[in-house]
């Protein structure tokens, strides 16, 4: 049985270096939260309440794919250091993906009336390493129908080497918006492309600011920094994981959730070690046992009052604690500034 | 760093920021703290009193006053539609009563816009003791376009007026209403605070290093910068120099603090349509000067806004509000 959460961190006398924090003032500028207009669309629910399906799909034989360097590499350049490898599926299984992939954003919307559905990292059916269109415009129509803001998960993609993720809100015209994994878990055997310029994607969507980022990339600083500056605006933080080292994931997610202060939810592949995780303002909150549907996968679905995650953040900023608030800018404690001198 | 890097502009120790106008916001608080502390049921039951006084008439003897202070005619004024009544909500563990938003029309020769709320403190952890509030706002209406510079001065002392004169009379009007709910918690400590705060708006999109080294050098305000201290003085309403520190007395200190302002529209990479279709998150730093005179504070702020909607001194404003109120 898992070991119960600790609470973020508590010890409130812990000395606060004085200054500000230089990591944090250039590692925020690496990466953009940028904000989707448009979906600001996605009104808030009549009765106050969000609700919350994070799908866990079921774990395929993913096939490492190399993708060698066929050009002649500079002296000292190793082969190794331009390999990559990306997770491809096989036909049968993509078709099995797909099945799947239907059948639970379908029980979210349905069954569970989610407002927002978070898929799983490598979530999104694929073949060969490319992300299946059908699977794509599957989304795109239950969000449309269901009036849902669907993250479908991501997906290595051969064509640019990155892991993709992609998220879909009711549109007449659909809209596609992809973001792209920072961090290449390379302990796991992925050996991607990351972008050139880090962005991290915020939508405006029932009454909340929802940021979402792929797997490692909360646990990256320069990332999960640029978050933090935007901390103001963020409420909920949705990370799509393919990790067999969740409890530690689950230990960032709750210092996170209390940095922030706000939601940060993991929604794990559905492997062994764990499925899904929520924190809220430091606090893990108890997710209600998920439904396994006979595809495979793995639903947990969850209720978040909007006003009392509203009022919770205000309280977690007056109480923050003073070492993790100078670890991302001082933004809720203001920061003593010398005295001006003039020389 | 890289060559591309290298091959910008480094900036002067003052970087040149066209700067457009001011928005200055002013906020006022009476704080109190009870002893006992005040219980959920009580705060419900002044809510009840409050809104109950509002319909009867409070909401016009407000209106009148309002319009006295302003110098315009009940006429010119206006509640926000829709949002007449009296709300009650909890902000954090903290209950509070909001008044509805009353603001100048089109057409009023004076912009204004005033809130008025209470926070009840309700928060009996041991070893806390945070006082109650009760506040008002004055600044100008959304997406106004802000003051020229040179009616800094003016205009915060106009709003101080304005805030400190509808403050005290709601303040009078709230204790008397509310009488009989909190006869058995005496007020113990009162304090009072008032917080200003200008944002700048900028012609252009200079760079967050551009700002940042425009109100800040070495941790420290930016001593070389004459127009950040002329007008912080102005703000103030101060006739010294406040990089003089024997003028400031020994009760004065200096912070800072960052807010995410949301841009226009992205401001790089507009070779790419679909990137031009995003808005970023950017952080904006503001500086303030803090005076202290017993259970008195008065607390003075600058920074950017190049929001477009002009909102984020007020953001800021609350949010150093919060922090200083619970802190007197």
């Amino acid at each position: 049985m898992p070991k119960q959460r600790e609470n973020g961190i508590r010890r409130r006398n812990a000395t606060v270096p004085p200054g500000h924090n230089p990591f944090f003032t250039l590692a925020k500028k690496l990466c953009i939260p940028d904000v989707i207009p448009e979906v600001a669309k996605l009104r808030r629910p009549v009765d106050g309440a969000v609700r919350l399906a994070l799908i866990s799909m079921p774990d395929v034989s993913y096939v490492e794919k190399d993708f060698k360097w066929r050009k002649a590499l500079p002296s000292g350049v190793h082969e190794e250091d331009v390999r990559r490898t990306l997770a491809a599926v096989s036909h049968a299984d993509s078709k099995r993906m797909l099945v799947a992939f239907r059948e639970a954003l379908l029980f979210a919307v349905e069954e569970g009336n989610a407002n927002i559905v978070c898929v799983s990292e490598l979530g999104l059916p694929s073949r060969d390493a490319v992300p299946l269109q059908e699977a794509q415009q599957i989304a795109f129509e239950i969000s449309c129908k269901h009036n849902a803001l669907i993250i479908a998960g991501s997906s290595h993609d051969s064509r640019t080497m990155f892991n993709t993720g992609y998220l879909f809100h009711p549109t007449e015209k659909r809209a596609t918006w992809a973001f792209h994994k920072n961090a290449s878990a390379h302990k796991m055997g992925e050996r991607i492309m990351t972008p050139a310029r880090r962005r991290v994607l915020i939508v405006d969507a029932f009454d909340l600011r929802i940021a979402t980022m792929i797997c490692l990339d909360v646990v990256d600083y320069t990332t999960l920094a640029s978050v933090m500056a935007a901390g103001d605006q963020v409420d909920v933080v949705l990370v799509p994981s393919y990790t067999l080292r969740f409890e530690k994931m689950q230990d960032v997610a709750t210092v996170a959730s209390q940095a922030l202060p706000g939601v940060v939810a993991l929604v794990n592949a559905r492997l062994p070690v764990g499925s899904s995780f929520i924190a809220q303002c430091g606090v893990e909150i108890k997710l209600p046992a998920p439904s396994v549907l006979p595809g495979g996968a793995e639903v947990a679905l969850l209720s978040l009052k909007i006003d009392e995650l509203k009022e919770k953040r205000t309280q977690a900023k007056n109480d923050l604690h003073p070492y993790l608030d100078w670890m991302f800018g001082n933004r809720y404690i203001p920061r003593d500034l010398q005295g001006p001198r003039r020389f | 760093m890289s060559a591309i890097a290298q091959l910008k502009p480094f900036h002067h120790s003052v970087p040149e920021i066209d700067i457009r106008s001011a928005v200055p916001v002013v906020r006022v608080a009476e704080l109190l703290r009870h002893d006992p502390v005040l219980t959920l049921k009580q705060t419900k039951e002044a809510h009840v009193i409050i809104e109950e006084a509002w319909q009867a008439g409070l909401a016009g003897e407000y209106l009148a006053k309002a319009a006295k202070v302003f110098g315009v005619s009940e006429q010119q004024l206006a509640f926000a539609p829709g949002k007449e009544t009296v709300r009650y909500r909890m902000d954090g563990k903290t209950p509070m009563i909001d008044l509805p938003r009353v603001r100048t029309r089109n057409g009023a020769k004076v912009k204004s816009d005033q809130r008025s709320c209470v926070a009840l403190c309700i928060d009996d952890t041991p070893g806390i003791k945070y006082s109650s509030k009760v506040w008002t706002r004055v600044g100008p209406p959304e997406l106004d376009l802000g003051c020229p510079l040179d009616k800094i001065r003016e205009r915060t002392r106009m709003y101080r007026r304005q805030a400190n004169i509808c403050g005290d009379w709601f303040y009078d009007r709230f204790v008397a209403l509310t009488k009989e709910v909190f006869k058995n918690n005496e007020p113990t400590e009162t304090g009072r605070l008032e917080v200003t705060t200008v944002g700048l708006q900028v012609r252009g999109e200079p760079d967050e290093d551009a700002f940042d080294d425009w109100l800040l050098s070495n941790d420290s305000p930016n001593a070389e910068n004459e127009d950040l201290f002329r007008f912080l003085a102005a703000a103030a309403d101060l006739d010294i120099d406040l990089r003089d520190a024997d003028a400031l007395g020994p009760d004065c200190e200096w912070k800072s603090i960052p807010h995410t302002v949301e841009l226009p529209s992205r401001r790089s990479d507009k070779a790419s349509d679909h990137i031009d279709r995003y808005r970023e998150l950017a952080s904006r730093q503001f500086i303030y000067l803090v005076r202290k005179a017993g259970n008195e504070q008065s607390v003075v702020g600058i920074g950017f806004d190049d929001s477009g909607r002009g909102e984020l001194a007020s953001d800021v404003a609350l949010k150093i509000s919060r922090f200083m109120a619970n802190r007197i």
